[in-house]
């Protein structure tokens, strides 16, 4: 701690600089010192809490931080802010991405059949039913209601690209 | 609290921390979480909102520090982003007419005088009025008071963080030092006198 060499500066520059200071100068700055330390002790635990609340922001985390409240210590009035890691789905990602895709390549396809199909019997044709699919359901839906034996979201990913790229001999 | 490190020991944590390492991070936090709140309190009175401030303050750090470059001045940044940010919210409740619950003196420390460490004597009563004697100082002079006593900085950190030449700082201190013996003086406050106000 700089603090006594500090005051040994501050009286030698003062003295330097033609300010006299005495005794009663250096036990109020000690005053000073005590009072401030005093009122500034750090609560229980408050080295715990920051770094909760902050190492997921360091660079080259894996992980996306998110900013949320949590419950402050008993006897506090707030709450504090803390930061806890958004682990992304990277299925879910890629399965949104390719649906995406497949809407927006079936939307541009010239004569295209979703608004007509929207409203016909799902169940008259695969192709029809497909295309029903997507415009009625989620994605975790779609990938239930295609299932026959127990597809998983990859396989509805490659299902619906195909769709779209009028691969398929119904449509 | 935790000795501040070497200016070695602080480099190595800091390049540790901007590659990731969370060791290394905790290991600054543990080093200057304690002083940045105390700074912090001192000032604003409330130890949620010191505690509030202390956590963006780290978390401003830790999204930065992959940019920061090491020259020396860790302390001086530190302390500015905490003062910033205590500026900031200041400013945004004095807007919203929402004052800052300030905790009194006597209520948060132990009655009685002496300490656990080798301090001046100082009762509450004292204390007291030492207190709003500071706060009759002007910002800029309660400001040097905080940094040093409070963040710990040395007078050479605390004049490279405002920008201000060294002696003007050293000039700043003693004046609010001399104008704080007036205000006790006036209040009565000298040692062994109980008179508050």
């Amino acid at each position: 701690m700089a603090h006594q060499s500090d005051h040994n500066e501050l009286f030698q520059a003062a003295r330097s600089a033609g300010y006299a200071f005495d005794a009663r100068d250096r036990e109020l700055d000690s005053q000073l010192a005590a009072m401030l330390r005093k009122t500034g002790a750090a609560p229980v635990g408050l080295s715990d809490r920051v770094h909760a609340a902050s190492a997921a922001l360091l660079p080259m985390r894996e992980t996306a931080p998110q900013l949320r409240f949590v419950p402050a210590p008993a006897g506090s009035s707030r709450q504090r802010v803390v930061v806890r890691r958004r682990v992304l789905s990277r299925v879910a990602m890629a399965a949104s991405v390719a649906l995406a895709c497949a809407i927006g390549i079936y939307v541009c396809t010239p004569g295209g059949t979703g608004t007509t199909m929207a409203a016909a019997d799902p169940s008259a044709t695969d192709a029809g039913w497909d295309v029903f699919a997507r415009d009625h359901y989620s994605y975790s839906e779609m990938a239930y209601l295609l299932e026959t034996d127990t597809m998983t979201l990859d396989e509805v990913t490659g299902e619906m690209s195909r769709l779209a790229s009028g691969t398929d001999a119904g449509m | 609290m935790d000795e501040s490190p070497s200016k070695q020991e602080l480099r190595d944590m800091l390049q540790k921390a901007a590659a990731g390492d969370e060791h290394a991070w905790r290991s600054i936090v543990d080093a200057y979480a304690a002083r940045v709140f105390a700074l912090i309190r001192s000032q604003c009175g409330n130890a949620d909102l010191a505690e509030e401030i202390t956590q963006s303050t780290f978390c401003t750090m830790a999204a930065k520090i992959g940019q920061y470059d090491e020259l020396g001045k860790f302390e001086q940044w530190l302390f500015r982003i905490a003062m910033n940010r205590l500026r900031d919210e200041m400013r945004r409740r004095k807007r919203q007419a929402n004052p800052v619950e300030h905790e009194t003196l006597t209520g948060l420390i132990g009655v009685g005088p002496g300490s656990e460490r080798d301090e001046p004597s100082t009762d509450p009563a004292q204390l007291e009025a030492l207190r709003r004697a500071l706060g009759q100082l002007s910002e800029a002079d309660q400001q040097i008071i905080y940094l040093r006593h409070s963040g710990e900085l040395s007078y050479k950190q605390i004049a490279e963080m405002l920008d201000q030449p060294l002696g003007t700082v050293l000039a700043r201190q003693h004046r609010a030092l001399k104008k704080l013996r007036e205000l006790m003086g006036q209040r009565g406050g000298s040692a062994g006198e109980d008179e508050v106000e």
